[in-house]
């Protein structure tokens, strides 16, 4: 046990024996946000009271200051271990002397942090994180104020980063921290250590133009200016936007922000930047030049580019893969700045002289296949802190990623996360697992299993500007994990998944009755009930939508239901027939119809976040002590004894066990405890371990960082168009693959052990077979396509102007211009 | 001590009036059923007194008393005057002596819209009613009035010492007792230690005091710091001399006191906290307020601080800023007032 669960062991050893327990409620507000002006809050100056003068040892010495006004309780009403759907908290600050408010004018919103402090075990427990707003009513005497514990307003998107004419980075040196400085648009870092890139010594940046940041970063030639000094061409509304008003027909790209992919993706809608006709005296040789916008960079490949279905000719198309400082892709006729850190492509496809006149910009259409953001923090290790940054599609890296990330995400700092717990999750969702459905027999009576093998959860995803909230909440649903909840002073994560036995073993039991009771009785009766969803209106049938990567990533809507539960609602409405109660879920990053089959029956057995489905439908209230609430984690399992719990699962079994799903402290002593049973039988079968990846699909593996290198049995390797391309020498973290391994082969060679693993078609050798030795019938390197022929890193392919016809004029559409380009 | 709070003692003039005196905490029960016991959750454990008082009516200009205040010498009407007008202006509370045990408490006035003229209507007829403030870093408390018990504070020391000092006479104590400690000599007395208050430092090796009387305490409350992060060795605090009984000995290689086996009559608690007599945390690297209690009394030939009995090698290597050794068993409720009191004063 911790020193921590040691004390909270003492305290529940005091209430036993009836004793009071003495605790004090105080909060710490961060205002600048750097530790620089702390401030503490209480409604009695503890900090100078016995017994809990000690809690100075955790204010740095500082006195709690009595501001905090209540009437009569002390103490808030608030969620235990919230997450970020957690409602805000009201206080209201003695402020005759303005302090307070003089500290809000001059800081606005501050961080706070609230701590009850146990001096009879000198335990100091952090139990709620979140913002102190701006006063909402300020008085002569008090101010009243609200905290929430969402960091970002609900109108901030993910990604944010738009197409601003001065470069939006932060500047490099405002950082103080590598990690962060790492997912920044700004290269300057040489204030940090390791750092190697930066010229002169300024503090901060103007961000007006390129020879400003050719100053600060030592560049000559812009290459790091991440603002669009460019005009885009007018572009086709996207519905996605339009909270602001504008002229029909003059939406442009800068309307929107810059898009974010996790993953693999083929990018069906890129976004058009510029375009030209280019007429040619080969009258079937017209061009059409444009250059489109993938979204952030660095991705890991971009590859397989069309515009309207044509596929460039070989050396007429260039990818820059969005690197910062990437070179200038084109010929500069098109594109004359390098738009660092975005995504880029440009190619020349023929369509004939004929054609040109009809092409304008709402006729092109842009696509590509991509694997995305390459600069994922993916950790190995917690103590010390070791992580790399590498393309990734683990849906738990991406969820930190997101949190954390400054030019797309919410920029917070990691150490605010249990990372040895993401640790954890993270390997307990890349693993292969077979979901298996029993299904009646074909012409028989009896039934069969259908199983679906996959990896546990994946995610590629293309962030394109969701509230931030929303898009974690969808990110976790999707792969069966819960929001990240605020335990024990930082934010972690559990997996909704079936406990193991030791788990089991050690769930806390809550009873009404016998000597070990500890639930709250309220007029000679435990407080305690129980609730279930009405059959007719729990869903029964789930639609999930998923964009499906083997059909170029469209949408693709699946309908799973139970015709038992549908007749138990027909029955409940009376009419003795089947009644459908439909709710309708996107799968969020799934994109293989195995996990997205998984994932929508956990939906219909045991709802969204195990909040109640068909197979767990019997949830539980109960108060218990405070001092009790503090030995649980939320979404452990804990056992309950009452005879209230008569209900049966639809396989006729009891609910032993439970879930905690919510705990509310609702006064000082007492914390509501919401609990949703936890089927134990339906739990354990619903994955079964392996399946080894089902044939390849979405399998991943992951190698320590660089303890991998490619060693270059064919001089270059990749699968098809999808994977990234390897050089011998190259350091490899992972590999995915999803097809057929028909046009690729992988070897790679572990230095360390001397180990080389082969990467080859046919299920003998997948998914890494390490005994596996060099065997006849390899078939040579694969044929590159013309079309997918791979861009060197950086990616700058100048374009092979038209050699061999006479261009006589052409124009390039660009914004309200029109610029002649000389002959060639 | 105590410490004085710039402002007016209505004491001075109502002593004798008898105010009627409450207490009020602030607590929260919850019915948990049969087989779990009840807790209250919360408590400054020395509630929030409040008082009503009422005086004679005030007598005609001739005849009234005069009252010295600040070396004005006003009459009581000019004085209730001036008390309200300064507690309102300022803001700062005043003192008022509890009838219970006639200690003194900062108080302010309960109605915040108070007049001149309600003010006197109430305190000469109805009632006016006061009730404790607490100021941070003020204390009007006086151990005296706590009980008689011997006292060894440092501050006095302050006008024969200077910052670093060897102690080369007696540390008096400053109450009626006069049982002086004697003193090893390498003691020193420094200053500014703790919230600008000076202390005496016992050096670990050879420093120690010896007291001169035979008596019983049933009480003690020190301030003091250990200046290691754990015992290095079985440091002596308060013992009695060669062939006496130990109170207080650190318990070597650990942050707590040694457990002495005083039985159950014996309670310790550190800044108000109590710990059983096996986990008695000790002040270890930062002040902190030591409080034993002894039902039946601990008697000692003579007092010795800073070093355990006749042992060799057990000299406790800490600060010592107070030391109160009170020869009655005041209730509990008191012990709490003392302890808030000293932690006010020292800011522990």
């Amino acid at each position: 046990m911790s020193a921590r669960d040691d004390k909270i062991a003492a305290l529940v050893a005091l209430t036993a024996l009836g004793k009071k327990v003495d605790y004090c409620e105080y909060i710490a507000v961060d205002w600048v946000g750097d530790g620089s002006v702390m401030r503490y809050y209480g409604h009695a100056p503890y900090s100078r009271v016995p017994p809990f003068t000690r809690v100075k040892r955790y204010t740095g010495g500082d006195h709690i200051d009595k501001r905090i006004l209540a009437q009569g309780d002390p103490f808030r009403q608030f969620e235990l271990q919230p997450d970020i759907r957690t409602q805000d908290i009201a206080f209201e600050f003695d402020d005759i002397d303005k302090a307070v408010s003089d500290l809000f004018r001059d800081h606005g919103t501050a961080r706070m942090r609230m701590y009850h402090y146990f001096p009879q075990v000198d335990l100091n427990e952090e139990v709620w994180m979140g913002q102190l707003h701006p006063p909402q009513i300020t008085g002569r005497k008090t101010l009243k104020t609200v905290a929430s514990n969402n960091r970002r307003a609900r109108e901030v998107k993910v990604p944010a980063e738009g197409h601003q004419f001065f470069c939006p980075a932060t500047f490099g040196r405002r950082f103080t921290a590598l990690i962060a400085q790492q997912t920044g648009l700004c290269p300057v870092n040489d204030h940090l250590p390791g750092g190697t890139i930066g010229a002169g010594d300024a503090t901060d940046c103007s961000r007006l133009d390129e020879a400003t940041c050719n100053a600060n970063t030592g560049a000559t030639d812009g290459r790091y200016f991440g603002g669009y000094n460019v005009r885009p061409v007018t572009y086709s509304p996207d519905p996605h936007h339009g909270v602001t008003t504008t002229s029909k027909g003059n939406r442009s790209l800068f309307d929107q922000q810059k898009r974010w992919l996790a993953g693999r993706k083929h990018m069906n809608a890129c976004t058009l930047l510029f375009f030209a006709r280019e007429p040619n005296t080969h009258l079937e040789q017209g061009i059409v030049h444009s250059v489109w916008e993938i979204g952030i960079g660095p991705f890991q490949s971009i590859t397989n580019v069309r515009v309207n279905s044509i596929a460039p000719n070989f050396n007429q198309w260039a990818v820059a893969l969005g690197n910062l400082g990437q070179g200038r892709i084109g010929d500069g006729t098109l594109l004359q700045v390098n738009l660092s850190g975005t995504g880029l492509f440009i190619a020349r496809v023929v369509v004939g002289n004929q054609a040109l006149p009809a092409i304008d910009a709402q006729s092109l259409h842009g696509e590509c296949d991509a694997l995305g953001y390459n600069k994922v923090a993916v950790f190995t290790d917690d103590d010390p802190l070791t992580y790399s940054r590498i393309y990734t599609d683990d849906r738990v890296w991406w969820l930190l990623e997101v949190h954390t990330n400054q030019r797309a995400g919410n920029g917070q700092d990691p150490s605010e996360f249990w990372i040895g717990d993401l640790i954890t999750e993270s390997a307990h969702n890349r693993a292969n697992v077979v979901f298996t459905r029993t299904v009646p027999e074909p012409g028989g009576t009896g039934t069969i299993e259908v199983t679906y093998p996959h990896r546990r959860t994946t995610f590629n995803h293309l962030f394109e500007g969701r509230p931030f909230d929303e898009t974690v909440v969808d990110i976790c649903r999707s792969g069966r994990i819960t929001p990240p909840y605020l335990y024990q002073g930082k934010y972690t994560i559990s997996s909704f998944r079936a406990y193991t036995g030791g788990e089991l073993a050690a769930a806390p039991v809550f009873t009404d009755v016998g000597p070990a009771n500890n639930i709250q009785w309220i007029d000679g009766l435990p407080n305690i009930q129980f609730s279930e969803i009405d059959d007719d209106k729990l869903p029964n049938k789930i639609k999930l939508s998923f964009e499906e990567f083997s059909n170029k990533g469209l949408s693709r809507p699946i309908e799973l239901d139970d015709k038992d539960q549908q007749l138990r609602a027909g029955r409940a409405k009376g009419i003795d027939n089947f009644w459908e109660v439909t709710a309708e879920y996107v799968a969020n990053g799934v994109d293989e119809l195995n996990e997205a089959v998984k994932l929508g029956f956990s939906h219909l057995w045991f709802g969204q976040f195990n909040e109640g489905g068909i197979y767990n439908n019997w949830r539980g209230v109960f108060y218990i002590p405070y001092v009790q609430a503090l030995a649980l984690r939320r979404y452990q399992a804990i056992k309950i004894v009452s005879d209230l719990n008569d209900k049966l699962t639809p396989d006729g079994d009891p609910f032993e066990y439970f879930q905690v799903l919510y705990m509310r402290k609702v006064n000082a002593n007492l914390v509501e405890l919401t609990v949703q049973g936890y089927n134990q039988q339906k739990a354990e079968a619903f994955e079964t371990s392996g399946g080894g990846g089902g044939g390849g699909d979405g399998a991943m593996l992951t190698y320590g960082a660089g303890s991998n290198v490619c060693n270059g049995y064919w001089p270059r390797m990749g699968l098809r168009n999808l994977l990234p391309w390897f050089q011998k020498g190259d350091l490899i973290h992972e590999a995915i693959w999803s097809v057929p391994f028909s046009y690729f082969r992988y070897q790679m060679w572990n230095p360390t052990t001397s180990v080389i693993y082969y990467l080859a078609d046919g299920p003998a050798a997948e998914p890494w077979d390490t005994t596996y030795s060099v065997q006849d019938g390899f078939e040579p390197a694969p044929t590159v396509e013309e079309h997918i022929t791979p861009s060197p890193e950086p990616a700058e392919v100048p374009l092979t102007p038209p050699v061999d016809k006479d261009i006589t004029v052409g124009t390039i559409t660009q914004g309200p211009d029109t610029v002649t380009i000389p002959l060639s | 001590m105590p410490a004085t709070v710039g402002g007016y003692h209505l004491f001075q003039y109502c002593l004798g009036a008898q105010p009627q005196e409450s207490i009020r905490f602030e607590e929260l029960e919850t019915d948990l059923g049969s087989g779990f016991g009840s807790m209250v959750g919360f408590g400054i454990n020395t509630g929030l007194r409040r008082w009503r008082v009422s005086f004679p009516i005030l007598p005609g200009a001739s005849a009234q008393a005069s009252i010295t205040y600040n070396g004005s010498t006003l009459t009581p009407a000019d004085y209730l005057w001036a008390l309200f007008c300064d507690s309102k202006v300022s803001g700062d509370p005043f003192v008022v002596q509890s009838p219970r045990n006639d200690q003194y408490y900062l108080c302010k006035f309960a109605d915040h819209e108070l007049d001149y003229t309600r003010f006197l209507t109430k305190i000469y007829a109805t009632g006016l009613e006061f009730k404790q403030f607490r100021l941070p870093g003020v204390t009007v408390f006086d151990p005296t009035k706590y009980a008689t018990g011997r006292i060894y504070d440092a501050e006095p020391l302050d006008v024969d010492y200077d910052d670093g000092d060897p102690i080369d006479a007696t540390w008096p104590d400053s109450s009626a007792l006069n049982d002086d400690l004697s003193t090893g000599t390498t003691e020193t007395f420094e200053t500014n230690e703790q919230n600008g208050l000076p202390v005496v430092r016992f050096n670990g090796t050879s420093s120690w005091f010896l007291g001169t009387q035979a008596f019983t305490f049933h009480e003690a409350f020190i301030v003091m710091k250990v200046r290691e992060a754990s015992w290095s060795n079985y440091g002596g605090v308060l013992t009695a001399n060669a062939n006496g009984i130990a109170m207080l000995v650190g318990d070597s290689g650990t942050t707590k006191f040694f457990d002495l086996s005083l039985g159950s009559d014996y309670e310790y608690r550190l800044n108000g906290v109590q710990y059983d007599a096996d986990d008695q945390q000790a002040p270890m690297n930062e002040f902190g307020l030591v409080h034993i209690r002894h039902k039946t009394g601990l008697a000692v030939d003579f007092l010795q601080v800073g070093k355990d009995r006749a042992f060799a090698g057990r000299y406790g290597k800490i600060d010592v800023g107070y030391i109160f050794l009170p020869t009655t068993l005041k209730p509990a409720s008191d012990a709490r007032e003392f302890t808030e009191h000293l932690i006010t004063y020292w800011d522990l």
